[in-house]
C-alpha cells in the first residue's frame, strides 16, 4: 500500500498538479544512453531500447541484447526494467523486448514485438521505417487487470551525411485500457547531429497529446574510443540529465543519472551486448 | 469495486496492413515526369501554400485558387502567346519576369522549348521548375479564324471530374432535420476545350444540407449553384468573347477585381505587383464575385484593346422587412456571399438581390509601358440600407454606383513602377501607387495604399490588409535577398490605418504586420525554411467604468514562429514535417499555441500515390490558433485551422489505372482531449471526434 501511495503521489506530480506539466512514463525509458542525453533520441541512430524509435533498429548491422533498469526518485514502487533484442537480416530487422514496470500493488507489463527495414527508393540512399506493436497490461491489486494492443512508427532519414531526422509516433491505432481513457499517444521529431565520432548533438520535439509539449536536447562526446560522456536537459516538466558509456568491444555499459528540482535523483544503467 | 473492462482493440487489421506495406514488393522508382499529368496535382499544394500562407485564409480564396492552379495545370498557357498579366500568375514568377519573357520573345522570337526560359535574364533554373507543369508551346493551332467543325471535334479535350464529400460525425442542423438536404457535398465538373480558342465549362455544386431540387423561382435547377461559360478566344480582332459566367480584372484592382486575389503570402515580392488579367471565364465552386452575361475583348490598330461586358445576376439578400413601405421593393443591408442554402430562411434569402452591370476598359499597350482605364455601372433591383450603425455609414447605398478608374504600369530596367486610381460615386479617390526592384540578388517593392472611407468600391480588390479597397491607409514594403547560393531570406513589413471604423473595431485604428522567411536548400531535393511572424493591431473591447460599459480599443499582438523541412528522398518518397509555435497577447490575457507534424508522401508505383500526416496540436484557445495546411484532392487548397488540444491524421490515395482516369480518395479524422461538442450553432457536433470522408473521379478521355 506504501507502494501504492508513492507511486499515485509522483504521478501527480509528474502528471500535472502543480505545475500543469507531466510526462508520459510509456515512453521516457529507451535506455540509459537515451537518459543521459535528456531523452532527445528520436534521431539518436544507435539507439537501443524497447522504447526508443522503431526505425533504429533498421541501423543496426550486429545483433544486440540491451538490459535496462531504473528507479524513478529512489522510489522502489516506480522501478522500470526491460530486455531488448535486435535480429538485423537482409530483409529487415526483427526486434523484440518486455519491460515492466511498478511494485506490488501496481504493476504494468509490456511485451514488444517490431519489424525495421531501410528503403532506397531507387537511391543510393536509404530512409528506415519501423514499426513496432506492443502489449500493455496493466494489474492494479483491488481492481483487477486488463490489455491492450497499441502500434508505434518510427522514421530516420539521413537529411545530409551528418544531419539525420527521426520521427517517432506511439499508439497511433488509439488504443484504451478502460473506455474513455486512452493510452498515451505521443509524437516527437528530432535532429542529430554528428561531427565524426566524437560529438552528438540531439534535440527532440515531444507531444504528449495530454500534456504541454517538450524540448528535449542532448549532448554525446567521446574523449576517448572507450568512453563517452553525456549531458542533457529537457523540459516540462525541467530535468537534468548526465551520463557515462563505456565502449568495450562487444559490450558496452552505459549509466545515467536525471534530476528533477523537486522530486529528485533518477539513477539507471543499461548493458548493451553486441555480436 | 468492478474489475476494469478490457476495450476491443482495432489494433489487429490495422497491423497486418502496415506489415502488408512494410513486407510487400519494393516499390519501383516512380519516374514521373514534371510535365506529364501523371505528377498528380497534390503536388499543387505545395506551390499554392507560400501564396496563400496568410493568418487566415478564406475558403473562397483557397478554393478559387486551387481551382485556377489545376485549371492552369490542366490547360497550360502557351508560352509563345501567353500575355504579362497571364504569366505574373505563375507561381513565382513576379509582373517584372513576366514582362522580360515577352519582351525576350518580341526580341528574339518564340520559344523552342520551355526550357529556354533559362537564358531570360532574371528567370533562374528554380523559377522554371516551379512555372513548367503551367507552360507549353504552341499546339499546331489551325491558321483560319475559324477551322471545321471535324477539326474542332477531333480535337476536343473533355475533363470531367466528380466529386463527393461529407463528415462522418454530423451536425446539430441534421440530427435536429433543420436542413432540408442531405449531408453530402456534391460536385460536378465538365470542361471541353479546344486548343485555346474554345472552352465550355460547367460546374454543379451542392453545398452540405442543400437539397437537390427544381425551383426556377429561386433559380435552382437540381444542383443549388450552377456557373459555367463559353470563351472564344484568338478570333482574329476578337481576342476574347465570354458568354455566361465571367470575371474581369483590371490595373491593380481598386476600381475591378473579381475573382482570385492574393493577399499578403510568404512570397513577399510577387502578390504586391499581380496585374489582372481582363475578362476570363468563371467556373469555380466558389459562390460569389462574378458576374454573368457576356464580355469581349477587341484588338484595335494602335496597340490598344477594347473590352466591354455586361452582367445581370440574382445574389442573395436579407430583405428589411421593417423599413417603411414605400411604393418600391423593399431594401437590403447587406449581400451576402456564403452562398449556402440550407434552411427555409436560407433559401428565402436566395436570389432576392439583382445587379445588373455594365463596364470595360480600354488598354494601351506597348515595350515598357502599359495603360489602362476602366469604369462600371451597376444598377440594383432593390435599394441597399447599410443601416446606420457607424461602422456600416460608408458602404454602397442606394439604388446603383459606379466607378471609373485608371492604371499603368512602366518597366524601366529592372525597375517597375505601377499604379492604380479610382473615382467612387461619392467624388473621393482611392489608389495604390508602388515600385518594384528585381536584380540578380535582390528584388524589393514598396507599395503605398490610400482607400479612404467613403471610397465605397463595389467590385474592388486591391492589394491591402482587408478584403475591400476601402478606409484603409498603408505601405507595404517587401524584400527578397539571396544570401549565399543556398541560403535565401524574404521579409515584409506592412503598416497600415483604418480612419473610419469597422465590424467589431468601434474606433479608428492602426497596425502593423511583419514577417521573416529564411530559406535553407541545401540540395536541390531538401529544402527547409524558418519563417516568423508578427502581428500588431488595435481590436474593440468594453471597458467598465463606474458600473458603465464603455466601447473602446485594446492592442493585440500575435506571435508565430514555424520550421518546415521537406525532403524529397527520390520521386516515389518526400517526407514533410513541421513545427509552428504561436502566441496572442492582449494586455489582460496570453495564450500559447504548439502545432506539431511528421507526413510521408508514397508512390509504390507511378499509378498509384499516397500521402499520410499525423499532427498534434495544443493551443489556449482559438485566439492562438494555428493553420497547416494539407495535402487534399485536385482543385481542392486545405489549410485547416487548429486550436485547442488533440490529434489530426489524414490519409490521402490518389489511383491512376489509365493516363486519362484518376481515382482519389481522403479520409480525415481530428480528435480533441478537452472538447465534448465541436463548432457551434448548426455545424455544432457532440462528441470529441470529427472525422470526413472526400472522394473524387477525373476522367479525361
Amino acid at each position: 500500500m506504501r507502494h501504492l501511495l508513492g507511486l499515485l503521489v509522483a504521478g501527480c506530480l509528474m502528471a500535472g498538479s502543480s505545475p500543469a506539466h507531466g510526462q508520459s512514463t510509456y515512453d521516457l525509458f529507451g535506455g540509459a544512453r537515451a537518459s543521459a542525453l535528456g531523452y532527445a533520441s528520436t534521431a539518436l541512430t544507435t539507439a537501443s531500447g524497447v522504447h526508443g524509435n522503431p526505425a533504429a533498429a533498421a541501423r543496426r548491422s550486429h545483433r544486440v541484447v540491451s538490459f535496462f533498469a531504473r528507479e524513478a526518485f529512489g522510489l522502489s514502487a516506480l522501478r522500470y526494467g526491460s530486455v531488448a533484442g535486435t535480429w538485423p537480416a537482409a530483409w529487415g530487422s526483427v526486434s523484440g523486448g518486455a519491460s515492466t514496470f511498478g511494485g506490488d500493488g501496481y504493476r504494468e507489463v509490456h511485451y514488444s514485438l517490431g519489424y525495421a527495414r531501410g528503403l532506397s527508393f531507387g537511391t543510393s540512399r536509404h530512409v528506415h521505417l519501423g514499426l513496432t506493436g506492443r502489449y500493455y497490461h496493466t494489474r492494479i491489486d483491488g481492481y483487477g487487470s486488463t490489455g491492450a494492443v497499441g502500434l508505434h512508427l518510427g522514421l530516420l532519414l539521413p537529411l545530409l551525411s551528418s544531419l539525420d531526422l527521426g520521427a517517432h509516433a506511439t499508439n497511433v491505432n488509439g488504443p484504451s485500457l478502460v473506455e474513455g481513457e486512452p493510452l498515451p499517444q505521443t509524437l516527437s521529431v528530432g535532429l542529430q547531429y554528428r561531427a565524426g565520432d566524437a560529438l552528438r548533438v540531439l534535440v527532440d520535439v515531444f507531444k504528449d497529446r495530454a500534456f504541454p509539449a517538450a524540448l528535449r536536447g542532448g549532448l554525446e562526446v567521446r574523449p576517448l574510443s572507450l568512453i563517452a560522456l553525456r549531458a542533457g536537459v529537457t523540459t516540462a516538466p525541467t530535468r537534468f540529465t548526465g551520463g557515462i558509456g563505456l565502449h568495450l568491444g562487444w559490450l558496452q555499459a552505459h549509466v545515467a543519472a536525471e534530476q528533477h528540482a523537486e522530486l529528485g535523483w533518477t539513477p539507471s544503467a543499461s548493458l548493451d551486448v553486441h555480436w | 469495486m468492478s474489475p476494469i473492462r478490457l476495450v476491443p482493440q482495432r489494433a489487429l487489421p490495422v497491423l497486418i496492413g502496415l506489415l502488408a506495406v512494410f513486407t510487400g514488393p519494393l516499390p519501383t522508382t516512380a519516374q514521373t515526369h514534371p510535365d506529364t499529368l501523371h505528377t498528380d496535382t497534390t503536388n499543387l499544394g505545395p506551390r499554392l501554400e507560400p501564396i496563400l500562407d496568410a493568418l487566415s485564409t478564406t475558403d473562397r480564396t483557397a478554393t478559387l485558387a486551387a481551382e485556377q492552379l489545376a485549371n492552369l495545370k490542366a490547360q497550360p498557357l502557351a508560352l509563345n502567346r501567353a500575355s504579362v498579366a497571364d504569366l505574373s500568375m505563375l507561381p513565382r514568377l513576379t509582373s517584372r519576369d513576366a514582362h522580360r519573357i515577352v519582351q525576350y520573345r518580341t526580341d528574339n522570337g518564340p520559344f523552342t522549348a520551355v526550357e529556354d526560359l533559362r537564358a531570360v535574364d532574371g528567370i533562374g533554373p528554380a523559377a522554371v521548375q516551379s512555372v513548367r507543369p503551367f507552360l507549353q508551346l504552341e499546339e499546331t493551332a489551325s491558321r483560319s479564324i475559324f477551322p471545321p467543325i471535324r477539326t474542332i471535334t477531333s480535337n476536343l479535350r473533355v475533363r470531367l471530374t466528380q466529386r463527393y464529400t461529407r463528415r462522418l460525425d454530423l451536425g446539430r442542423g441534421f440530427r435536429e432535420d433543420r436542413f432540408l438536404g442531405p449531408p453530402g457535398r456534391l460536385t460536378t465538373r465538365l470542361q471541353l476545350a479546344h486548343e485555346r480558342r474554345l472552352q465550355l465549362a460547367l460546374t454543379l455544386d451542392k453545398d452540405p444540407g442543400e437539397p437537390l431540387r427544381w425551383s426556377p423561382q429561386t433559380q435552382t435547377y437540381g444542383f443549388d449553384h450552377i456557373t459555367g461559360s463559353l470563351a472564344l478566344r484568338d478570333l482574329g480582332r476578337l481576342e476574347t468573347l465570354v458568354l455566361g459566367d465571367f470575371t474581369a480584372q483590371f490595373g491593380q484592382g481598386v476600381a475591378l477585381w473579381q475573382g482570385l486575389r492574393f493577399g499578403k503570402g510568404r512570397d513577399p515580392i510577387a502578390p504586391a505587383h499581380k496585374r489582372g488579367r481582363g475578362v476570363r471565364p468563371y467556373h469555380s465552386a466558389s459562390e460569389t464575385s462574378f458576374f454573368r452575361g457576356a464580355a469581349a475583348t477587341i484588338g484595335l490598330p494602335g496597340e490598344l484593346s477594347l473590352t466591354a461586358f455586361a452582367s445581370r445576376r440574382r445574389r442573395d439578400a436579407s430583405v428589411d422587412s421593417s423599413s417603411a413601405a414605400g411604393t418600391g421593393p423593399l431594401p437590403v443591408r447587406t449581400v451576402s456571399g456564403g452562398g449556402q442554402h440550407r434552411t427555409p430562411s436560407e433559401l428565402a434569402r436566395k436570389g432576392t438581390f439583382g445587379e445588373t452591370t455594365l463596364g470595360g476598359a480600354l488598354a494601351y499597350r506597348r515595350a515598357g509601358l502599359h495603360l489602362g482605364v476602366t469604369g462600371y455601372r451597376a444598377r440594383f433591383s432593390r435599394p441597399l440600407r447599410p443601416g446606420d450603425r457607424p461602422y456600416r455609414r460608408f458602404r454602397v447605398t442606394g439604388d446603383g454606383t459606379s466607378m471609373l478608374g485608371g492604371y499603368g504600369t512602366v518597366f524601366l530596367g529592372d525597375y517597375t513602377v505601377f499604379g492604380d486610381v479610382a473615382r467612387s460615386p461619392r467624388g473621393s479617390f482611392g489608389g495604390l501607387l508602388g515600385a518594384a526592384l528585381d536584380g540578380d540578388y535582390a528584388e524589393a517593392v514598396v507599395v503605398g495604399r490610400r482607400y479612404p472611407p467613403d471610397f465605397a468600391s463595389f467590385y474592388g480588390n486591391a492589394f491591402g490588409d482587408g478584403s475591400r479597397p476601402q478606409n484603409e491607409m498603408g505601405v507595404y514594403t517587401g524584400l527578397q535577398l539571396q544570401l549565399a547560393p543556398k541560403w535565401s531570406v524574404g521579409a515584409y513589413l506592412d503598416q497600415y490605418r483604418a480612419p473610419w471604423l469597422q465590424f467589431n473595431v468601434p474606433r479608428p485604428s492602426t497596425g502593423w504586420e511583419a514577417r521573416v522567411v529564411l530559406d535553407y536548400a541545401p540540395r536541390p531535393w531538401l529544402s527547409s525554411y524558418v519563417q516568423v511572424r508578427v502581428q500588431d493591431e488595435d481590436e474593440g473591447t468594453e471597458y467598465r467604468r463606474a458600473g458603465r460599459s464603455l466601447e473602446g480599443l485594446q492592442r493585440k499582438r500575435r506571435y508565430s514562429t514555424r520550421w518546415h523541412t521537406e525532403y524529397l528522398f527520390s520521386d516515389a518518397l518526400t517526407v514533410r514535417t513541421r513545427l509552428e509555435l504561436s502566441l496572442h497577447t492582449t494586455p489582460d490575457a496570453r495564450s500559447n499555441g504548439f502545432f506539431l507534424s511528421q507526413g510521408l508522401r508514397w508512390s509504390p508505383h507511378p499509378t498509384l500515390t499516397a500521402d499520410v500526416r499525423i499532427a498534434f496540436f495544443d493551443t489556449d484557445g482559438f485566439p492562438a490558433r494555428i493553420y497547416a495546411y494539407e495535402h487534399d484532392l485536385r482543385y481542392s487548397f486545405s489549410a485547416p485551422v487548429f486550436f485547442d488540444r488533440g490529434r489530426r491524421a489524414y490519409a490521402l490515395v490518389r489511383y491512376e489505372p489509365f493516363s486519362s482516369l484518376a481515382l482519389e480518395a481522403k479520409y480525415g479524422v481530428t480528435r480533441y482531449d478537452n472538447r465534448t461538442t465541436i463548432g457551434s450553432g448548426l455545424n455544432q457536433t457532440e462528441g470529441s471526434r470529427r472525422r470526413e470522408v472526400r472522394l473524387q473521379v477525373h476522367w479525361t478521355p
